[in-house]
Order: structure tokens, then sequence, then C-alpha cells
């Protein structure tokens, strides 16, 4: 029995192993909770967890969520008229559905090849009830944005989606990971495009002091696609947002840019996994962080370009800027080439503010405060800079203002 | 209007300047002049509030107020402004944006009212073009890509678009062209004033061909060595600075 891997769980691991076996889970399910059973929540010992040790975070056992009904506030995105599904501690409400677009609910639990043996994706896929299934229909371009809209109260909640675009289509999701008092909230989405589709992929990410985020996204690209993802991450106690994308198809095209703005203790990670397996991707990645207090960025970023993948072309960097002495920045960019006929390139940095441009802004007038934020808006604004939907540009934007202002 | 007695200021320990005392009345402009690394940049920054400068000994007042424990936005309320002799390029922050909340955050600290977008442009553009700078320039992230002699412009459009009372101009004149430099003439001689002064720090007569000094000071290992009439400006041109060096 797979529940007796676990040696020593933590009070936690020990809640979520009844919790499973009260579940009496079998066949995918059964098998994708080995999944999470053979490491247990991972802690700083494995690899790719060293900076992210989510089995301390959770060290106490957070029951599970209990359904709430209560009256939402309506979503930042409210302006850019989304399709929205809200998903309340992991249950999902919505009502009709776009032209071009199915919605569904499915038990099935198999897990695609890309996370079959990731432990929080096989969490997820075990204790989800049921994974909400979004399809958009061959050559549907889905022009209004549909929002997956995930709210976690307190307990530990697990959701799943999946997603999938017929050959030419094209659709624009943003998902948001709202979440209050201490919560455990782990999601798994799942998507394949199929030949020349595209997906513009939006994440606001903006958790509780006390919650702890886990979200991983794994994507297959067929032929000609492209996956666009822009994201801002606030943090929580700890959040980590993981891509996982395959490029399946030739030229497929890949663009990730992401922002974290952390201060207090909060922890973001980003990471992610790029799986270059067929000739002539191209893929661009951009993050960047600005780290007040006692915060913690984290960005893990690898590309693997398989021994066909010839004429790949990909570029990562990471930036981060460290506004205090007791913020952390921990970047690790990773290569891994089998093929000779490729272009890939990766950078890393970490810095404080520019103090030549700190003094010339003082020097027009702008007190410290103010020159500070103009110099931290202008380095993480760039990662919105070419959001080609105005209305959702606007939400990053002044969401970003915001935690601008709230803190110095 | 400024008014520096016996200033000593040190960078990383090191004293560079050492006792400088200078008096600029308001409605007068001023040119210091001075060899290479005989403290000119170091003087500017330490009026204009830099924290590595570290003034030791002496007092600096503008219009009898001591400017020395006011932090460097604070002197720019008052008045001061400094054109930088190596303006900075600020990478995603948008020219026109950033010139007018500075200008209004002066504004503010001096209990004046805010000068709305649309004004605010309608005059930029009109000093853009007395200074230079097209219309394309001011749409590009601050100084981004900029020349030597268009950041030395940009400058130029700040001091004229803030109107200081009093300015302390760092080698605007190095890196620019003969029409640059009448530019640079014009905007300071549209500013003078019975009421506004001005310190030019130049290595060179030329400019001072478009900007006539009322008096010339020299500054030589971190002193002032000797203070004149504008003849002593071209009489520098004349015998050079050794002189001073090997006085000082």
């Amino acid at each position: 029995m797979s529940r007796t891997l676990l040696i020593n769980p933590t009070a936690m691991e020990a809640g979520l192993l009844a919790a499973a076996k009260a579940r009496a889970l079998e066949g995918a399910r059964e098998a994708a909770f080995e999944a999470f059973a053979r490491t247990g929540l991972p802690h700083k010992r494995m690899e790719g967890w060293k900076w992210t040790d989510l089995r301390a975070a959770l060290r106490d056992d957070i029951a599970a969520a209990e359904p709430d009904n209560d009256v939402i506030a309506p979503s930042v995105f409210g302006g850019v008229k989304p399709f929205e599904i809200t998903i309340m501690n992991g249950a999902a409400e919505w009502s009709g559905a776009p032209q071009g677009v199915r919605i569904a609910t499915t038990r099935d639990a198999a897990l695609s090849p890309l996370v079959e043996h990731h432990p929080l994706a096989g969490l997820a896929a075990a204790m989800a009830d049921e994974a909400i299934e979004i399809s958009i229909a061959e050559g549907a371009k889905i022009d209004r944005p549909i929002l997956l809209r995930r709210i976690a109260g307190p307990g530990a909640i697990h959701a799943r989606a999946r997603l999938s675009l017929g050959a030419g289509a094209a659709a624009t999701v943003i998902e948001s990971f709202d979440g209050v008092g201490r919560y455990f909230s782990n999601s798994l989405t799942e998507a394949s495009l199929g030949p020349s589709a595209s997906l513009a992929r939006f994440i606001l990410q903006d958790g509780s002091e006390e919650g702890v985020e886990t979200a991983v996204f794994a994507a297959t690209l067929d032929a000609a696609s492209s996956f666009s993802q822009v994201a801002l991450f606030l943090g929580a106690k700890v959040a980590r947002i993981e891509t996982h994308i395959a490029a399946k198809g030739e030229r497929a095209k890949i663009d990730l840019k992401s922002a974290s703005a952390l201060s207090g203790a909060r922890h973001a990670d980003q990471t992610s996994l790029i799986l270059h397996e067929a000739e002539g991707a191209t893929t661009r990645q951009a993050h960047k962080s600005a780290l007040k207090d006692r915060a913690n960025g984290v960005f893990q970023g690898k590309f693997h370009v398989a021994r066909g993948a010839q004429r790949t072309d990909a570029r990562m960097r990471a930036n981060a800027l460290l506004l205090s002495d007791f913020a952390e920045a921990d970047h690790k960019p990773e290569l891994e080439i089998y093929a000779d006929n490729v272009e890939c390139a990766h950078g890393s940095t970490a810095g404080a503010l520019d103090e030549d441009a700190l003094f010339y802004m003082r020097q027009r007038g702008l007190d410290e405060d103010q020159a500070r934020a103009l110099l931290i808006e202008a380095f993480l604004g760039e990662t919105f800079s070419e959001i080609a939907h105005p209305g959702v540009q606007n939400v990053f934007h002044s969401r970003l203002a915001h935690w601008l202002k709230g803190t110095k | 209007m400024l008014k520096v007695e016996k200033l000593h200021v040190s960078v990383d320990g090191a004293e560079i300047l050492k006792g400088v005392s200078l008096e600029v009345p308001a409605g007068e402009v001023h040119a210091l002049m001075g060899p290479n690394g005989s403290g000119k940049s170091t003087l500017s920054y330490a009026l204009a509030g830099r924290d590595a400068y570290e003034v030791t000994q002496g007092a600096a007042t503008l219009n009898g107020e001591n400017i020395l424990a006011l932090s460097p936005d604070e002197r720019a309320a008052k008045g001061l402004f400094l054109s930088f002799q190596h303006p900075t390029e600020i990478p995603g922050v948008a020219t026109m944006n950033f010139i007018r909340t500075a200008l209004n955050a002066q504004r503010k600290a001096r209990g004046e009212d805010e000068i709305s977008a649309a004004d605010f442009l309608k005059v930029a553009r009109a000093k853009a073009k007395i200074v230079g700078l097209s219309d394309e320039k001011l749409k590009r992230p601050f100084n981004v890509g900029f020349s030597g002699g268009e950041k030395k412009r940009m400058e130029m459009l700040q001091m004229a678009l803030f109107e200081p009372r009093f300015a302390i101009m760092d080698e605007t004149d190095s890196g620019l062209d003969i029409d640059a430099l009448k530019m640079v003439g014009d905007v300071v001689n549209a500013l003078r004033s019975p009421d506004r002064g001005f310190l030019v720090i130049t290595h060179y007569q030329r400019l001072l061909d478009y900007i006539k000094p009322d008096r010339v000071h020299v500054l030589a290992g971190g002193r002032i060595v000797k203070s004149g009439g504008p003849e002593l400006a071209r009489e520098l041109e004349q015998s050079g600075y050794d002189q001073f060096i090997e006085a000082a």
C-alpha cells in the first residue's frame, strides 16, 4: 500500500494520508496519490525544492476546507468583462459558456505524462473530487477572456482543471489566486494546444500572509502553436507557481514573463521547465523580482532541448532588485541541451537600485520614497509592457502601483 | 543668494574641498574654473546634497537658509538646480511623466498648485523646441539612447521648465557643438533676473562668450585660489592652470 511509504509524516501529511484513506482511492486516483506519497510534501532536501520548503511551511495539519457560500467581492478583472468561473475552496461555479467553448466536469483522474511523477500534481489529482474541463473548439477565436478565479478560504483545498484548444483555436485565460487566512491551496491545470492554436495566460497571485499556494500548470504544444504567459506574484507565506511546457510540434512559440513584488516575510517561487522536443521552437522567458523587508523570491527556470530539437532559439533571464539587506533572491537558470544546432542563452542578475538615478531624481524634487517607487515601477513594469489586452494590462499596472504605495 | 563659507568636503574619507568660500549675490552669474580634479564637481554634489559627499566643516546658505541640513529634494524645492556633468539614464521611466512629477513635487513642497498634464505638455513642447529636442526624444524613457549632447539639452530643458532660483551648471558645455553652446547661452540669458543666480562650472572660455559672467573664480587643490572679473577667464585661456596647481 503506497501510503505506508511515508515515514515519519508531519501532522499535515498524516492528515492528508487519513483523508486519502477515508476516500478509499482506486485506479488512477490511487496511482496519483502514490506520486505524492513517494515523497510526501516536497522539502528542502529534494531537488528543485531547496529554497521552498513546503513540508516546513505546512508542518501543522490544516483540515479540509468547508464549502463556502459567502458573497464574494467582484474580481479586480471585472473591468475586462471576462467569462468568470469561480473556484471557491476548490468548487467551480459558472453559468453558460461563450460560443465555441464547452465547459464540463469530469471525475477522470488520469495525469498527463508531463506531471505523472509530480508529488503536488499527484496530490491534486487524488484529492480533487472532479476536474473542470474547458474545451475550445477547433478554429474558435474566443475574444472574451476566460477568468479562472481561484479563491481560498481557511483549510486545505485541492483543485484541478483541464484546458484544451483545438487546431487553430485562440483564447485568453486569466487565473487569479486569492486567499484569506490560513490555507493550503493546491491546484493542477493541464492544457493541450492543437496545431496553430494560441493561448494567452495571465496570472495574478495574491495570497495571505498565512496562506500556502501551490499551482502546477502543464501544457503540451502542437506544431506552430503559441503560448504566452504574463504573471504578477505578490506572494504568500509560501507561493510556488510552476509552469511545465512541452513543445511537441515544430515551430512552437513560448513567451513567459513574470514579476514578483514581495514585501514582509512573503515568499514566491517561479519554477518552470520548458521541454523543446521538436524543431524550430522559439522561447523567451524573463523574470523580475523586487524584494523588500525579509521577502524571498525564487526563480528556477530550465530549458531542456532534446536531440531532435534543432534550430531551437531559447533565451532566459532573471533579474532581482534587492531593496533590503534582509531580502533574499535565489536564482537557478538551467540549460540542458542535446541538440547541436541551437541558440540558447540565460542570464541572471541581482542588485540594488541605481544610486545615480536615485540622486538625480531627488535633485529634481522627488522625495526618496517617490524616487524609489518610480524606479521599482520602471523595473517591474516592463513585464506588462507588451500585454495586447489594454484592460488586462491596466489591472496589472494598477495592482503593482497599489503594492508600491503600501510599501516603503 | 548663495553663500559658501570655508566648506570642507570629504569623499570616502579623503578631503577634496579644503575650505571653499564663495558668494554669488542675486542677479549675478559666476563662473567657476579650474584644472581637472580640483573639486568643482565635488562642490556641486555637496551643495546638491549627494550622500557620499560629507561636509566636515563650514557652511552653505541659499537666501540665508542653511541648505546643508536639507535633503536633496528639499534643496530642489528651495529652488536649487544642478545641471549634471554626466546626466543619468533612467530606463523604464517616461521622460515627460518624470519631469512633470518632479515639477509638481517641488510645487507641492512650496505650497503651490500642481500643474495639469495638458498644461505641462504645452509648455514642455514649446521649451523642448528651444533647446532642440524633438517630440520623439520626449517620448523615450529618460535619456535612454541619448547622445552626450542630447543629454545636456535635456538638462537645459529641465532648467527652463523648473525656473530655479539658483542653478549650478556643471560643465554643461562639455561635448557641445557651437550651436548647442549658443542654445545654452540663450536658456541662461532668458532666465537671468535680479532674483536668480548661476554658478557656471567650466574648463573653457568659449561658453563664457555666450554667458557673460559677473565674476570668475579659480578652484585648485580644493580651495578658491583666485577671483576676478570676466577678464580672468580670458587670461586663463592664455596662461593655463599650471601656476595654480603649483601654488595649491
